[in-house]
């Protein structure tokens, strides 16, 4: 299974454009997702860059209001809607679990790329909003009666976020009966690797939670349009029951979020610490537990909203014990280094600062799952930091970090190590500049979604500005050493990190059929004694 | 594996129920290096869960830099050629299972006490109605007087009747430590204590469309005689406000009753939020020598001449975005006001050369 045994993905299938948006080879589709994705992503930042050269100085405006409201509600629906939840499962998912599983391709190639082209047009009709009677200005959440009573077009952006729903849902199907059905002969489900375990837990998700967010949205264009009162107290509605129903999805997204992240992770650490991942079934089962009670905890949004005094508790209670199932996968990977051989190579520089900022995400989580602090800190910049921390810091650097680590096998070449270390370094400290700064003005009190702010809050606002420069300059660093690749980097080997996983069996980048022969699998995944990879 | 480890078991329990306690107790120690919030009633207890929890979080994030760095540095490539191929310990799992789980509960339960006295009024509690409105806050006392700023006596409980009028807002006090929604159709209640005689600011903390950001005002605290004084005159000046212009006034002096009920109002009624009386722009026009003035508005995406008079005033305030003046967002809700209020706010409005 080398280079010779045959052509690589790129040089089979139909020539041109074509051969990419019609393919239902879940690497091309794969790698439509990364295209698009970037591209919304640097949309993404552009934005968040804008939002804070506003928030600078207090009192000095570059936009007015209404701008900034629509900046930051497209910030929140791209990053959110088009980056982070399509995120990891989506480009590396798609890519990847075919090669890790031993299978040709995911187990409904057609509608793998029916999904794609969801994702597509969702995205297309969130842009026109900017073309027809303007950009929306609630915010990702959409909160009513706020989003009812809005001039601007809230209906498109609504159903356009109700089509990417759809995306999602069939992705997360898609996956989850690859993994019941496709696994190379011979892999049980503990000698899955665990990215696909992430890939599980959050298919489910995707299966059962993104629909309760489409009927919601759909209720929204309901009473927008037919003005039937829902959720609009002028017409019998209640506000309320829309934050309810909204959570209910959106709070298990963040799992849909983050585990596919936590996946990317557990196969990370154990390849540059040269040895078997430390207690694979609690990492595997955590990712169940996580997906499970994640669903019991979407009131902690809604601690100051007027749910009742018992509701609060309750859920408060049930968001503390989420926070256990994660504290057990960061304790297996901080024990998977131990005794070790380990390589620091980029992708395990953005593991282990995942593992540093997500923990700083994660027990900023506790300080609002504890119901006194919250009441304070709920709808401050202390919230933005928070999931910046966990979303950015978390999802975002697990996503470099794939990249990082995939990029030899889907491109078939390697990037310099040097300017990625030195990308990642500048990503790092710009992102810490950038973000802790809010932890601190929101204890103060400086509420979110506010485009200028009392004078008592500008140190932390202008450090946080200077960090974006920082973190884009990093970010500019990335995306430079790794375009430069594609082109000029060397040929990359068919295991270039030496890794146990079945995708580096097959060659950088593989053939259209995946593996010249179906692979029949006797080890564990990570059994890198037995693969004749380290000295045992 | 699992008999070896069992008569450890109580020990180790005591073990985190102490660690836990001497997080606390650092909690306190690193309270008072930062300073106690002294402003509320509950504000000092909220701090205290907020630095024992961020403690707790410091050495546990500590823990796993320090473990993480000394594992790159000591089991590093060229060091340890033959790593050691550990696949797992179940006693560890179970206590790093466990422990977390005795310090979140203990976290949960600070959290809940601080809560629960967030919630629980006291019964000799002073009562202000909230209306929240795109973007202002008006307070309704006990005795009908309205006010913009929440005037309250030092050292009394306080229990405020959240609601909103349009758009969900959130009445948030930072330095009390209190918020909680206005929801329009419901009502909501938060009460606080203010404890010194100051000034501390009100902020909206539920977005709530282009005036969010300036949607303040503030909580003033008074020796408790000067509020009762402040609260005595507040009420006498509204009824010589209430009472029917007297006929037998001369012109002039009839418009200058109506224009200072009609200033009155323009303050309470939140009209102030977006339009000034200097001249200078906010999210609505001035209203500074705008009576009488032709000026260009939008009508149904046309623009159009009008002239500012009685009859285009009172339209602007019950279907605000009917005509819009040129270079301003079709912002404005739909003021609930009486056609006598509406008369006075147009002869403040006329009276403003």
């Amino acid at each position: 299974m080398t280079e010779e045994t045959g052509k690589s993905f790129y040089e089979t299938g139909r020539p041109g454009i074509r051969g990419w948006i019609f393919s239902t080879d879940h690497k091309r589709i794969g790698l439509l997702y990364l295209t698009s994705m970037l591209t919304f992503f640097t949309v993404g930042v552009c934005l968040g860059l804008t939002m804070r050269l506003q928030l600078m100085f207090p009192g000095h405006s570059i936009v007015p209001a209404h701008v900034y409201n629509s900046l930051y509600t497209l910030h929140g629906v791209i990053m959110i809607f088009l980056f982070v939840i399509p995120g990891l499962p989506a480009v590396f998912g798609n890519f990847m679990l075919p090669l890790m599983l031993g299978a040709e391709d995911v187990a409904f190639p057609r509608i793998n790329l029916l999904s794609w082209w969801l994702f597509v047009t969702g995205a297309g009709l969130a842009l026109l909003t900017i073309f027809f009677g303007g950009l929306p200005d609630t915010g990702w959440t959409f909160y009513a009666p706020y989003s009812i009573r809005s001039g601007q077009n809230v209906s498109l952006a609504v159903f356009a976020a109700f089509i990417l729903g759809f995306s999602s849902i069939l992705t997360g199907l898609n996956f989850v009966v690859t993994i019941h059905r496709l696994r190379a002969k011979g892999m049980g489900w503990f000698k899955m690797p665990l990215f696909a375990w992430g890939l599980y837990a959050t298919g489910w998700i995707q299966i059962l939670a993104t629909p309760v967010v489409g009927i919601t949205l759909l209720l929204i264009l309901v009473e927008r349009i037919f003005h039937i009162g829902l959720f609009d107290p002028t017409i019998g509605g209640d506000p309320v029951l829309y934050q309810h129903l909204f959570w209910i999805y959106s709070h298990p997204a963040v799992y849909i979020m983050i585990l596919p992240a936590m996946g990317a992770i557990s196969e990370i650490v154990p390849t540059f610490s040269r040895r078997t991942i430390f207690g694979y079934k609690m990492i595997a089962f955590s990712s169940m537990a996580i997906a499970i009670v994640g669903y019991l905890v979407w009131g902690h949004h809604m601690f100051t909203s007027g749910m009742s005094n018992t509701a609060r508790a309750v859920f408060s209670l049930l968001t503390f014990l989420v926070a256990i199932p994660t504290a057990v996968k960061v304790f297996n990977w901080l024990a998977t280094l131990y005794k070790g051989s380990i390589v620091l190579q980029t992708p395990l520089l953005f593991a282990l600062s995942f593992i540093f900022l997500f923990s700083i995400g994660g027990f900023t989580g506790l300080i609002q799952g504890a119901l006194s602090t919250d009441i304070h800190l709920h709808d401050t910049t202390f919230i933005v930091a928070h999931f910046h921390y966990t979303m950015f810091g978390g999802t975002g650097f697990a996503f470099f970090g794939a990249l990082h680590y995939w990029f030899p096998k889907m491109f078939g070449r390697m990037y310099k190590e040097k300017p990625a270390k030195l990308g990642w370094l500048l990503m790092f400290l710009g992102f810490n500049f950038l973000y802790f700064p809010l932890f601190i003005a929101g204890f103060m009190g400086q509420p979110r979604r506010y485009y200028d702010y009392l004078p008592k809050f500008a140190v932390p606002n202008l450090v946080s500005t200077i960090g974006s420069w920082i973190l884009v300059a990093g970010l500019i660093v990335l995306a430079v050493n790794l375009i430069r690749a594609l082109r000029f980097g060397e040929k990359a080997p068919a295991n270039p990190w030496k890794a146990a996983t079945l995708e580096w069996e097959t060659s950088s980048p593989p053939p259209l059929e995946n593996f010249v022969e179906p692979p029949v699998v006797t080890q564990g995944p990570y059994d890198f004694v037995g693969k004749g990879l380290v000295k045992g | 594996m699992a008999a070896a480890g069992h008569p450890r078991n109580p020990a180790a329990w005591l073990k985190a129920l102490g660690v836990v306690i001497l997080l606390a107790v650092a909690g306190v120690l690193v309270e008072m290096v930062v300073g106690v919030n002294r402003y509320s009633d509950f504000g000092a207890q909220v701090d205290h869960t907020f630095w024992m929890i961020v403690l707790i979080a410091a050495l546990l994030l500590g823990g796993i830099v320090v473990f993480m760095v000394y594992c790159l540095v000591v089991y590093r490539h060229d060091r340890v050629e033959v790593p050691v191929q550990v696949e797992g310990n179940w006693w560890l799992e179970f206590w790093w299972t466990v422990i977390p789980v005795v310090i979140v509960l203990g976290m949960f339960w600070a959290g809940y006490e601080g809560f629960r006295n967030m919630r629980t009024v006291p019964k000799n509690a002073m009562k202000v109605k909230v209306l929240a409105r795109m973007w202002s806050w008006e307070f309704e006392y006990e005795n009908g007087v309205h006010s913009n700023v929440l005037k309250v006596p030092v050292g009394t409980p306080v229990r405020l009747t959240l609601t909103s009028a349009d758009v969900i807002h959130s009445f948030y006090i930072p330095h009390f430590r209190v918020k909680e929604d206005c929801v329009p159709g419901r009502e909501g209640y938060m009460w606080f204590k203010a404890d010194e005689v100051d000034t501390y600011t009100v902020m909206c903390a539920e977005y709530c469309g282009d005036g969010h950001a300036k949607m303040m005002t503030n909580v003033v605290s008074l020796p408790r005689e000067a509020f009762e004084e402040w609260l005595r005159s507040a009420a006498e000046e509204k009824k010589a406000m209430e009472e029917p212009v007297a006929e037998e006034l001369s012109p002039e002096e009839k418009e200058r009753k109506m224009a200072a009920a009609g200033e009155k109002l323009y303050n309470v009624k939140g009209c102030a939020a977006c339009h000034s009386v200097d001249g200078s722009p906010r999210l609505g026009p001035s209203f500074k020598g705008i009576y009488g003035k032709k000026v260009r508005v939008m009508t149904g995406g046309k623009a159009r001449e009008v002239l500012v008079d009685d009859a285009y005033l009172t339209k602007s305030m019950k279907t605000p975005t009917a005509d819009v003046v040129e270079g301003f967002q079709p912002v404005m809700p739909p003021q609930n006001l009486t056609d006598a209020e509406i008369e006075k706010i147009n002869t403040f409005i006329k009276s403003l050369k």
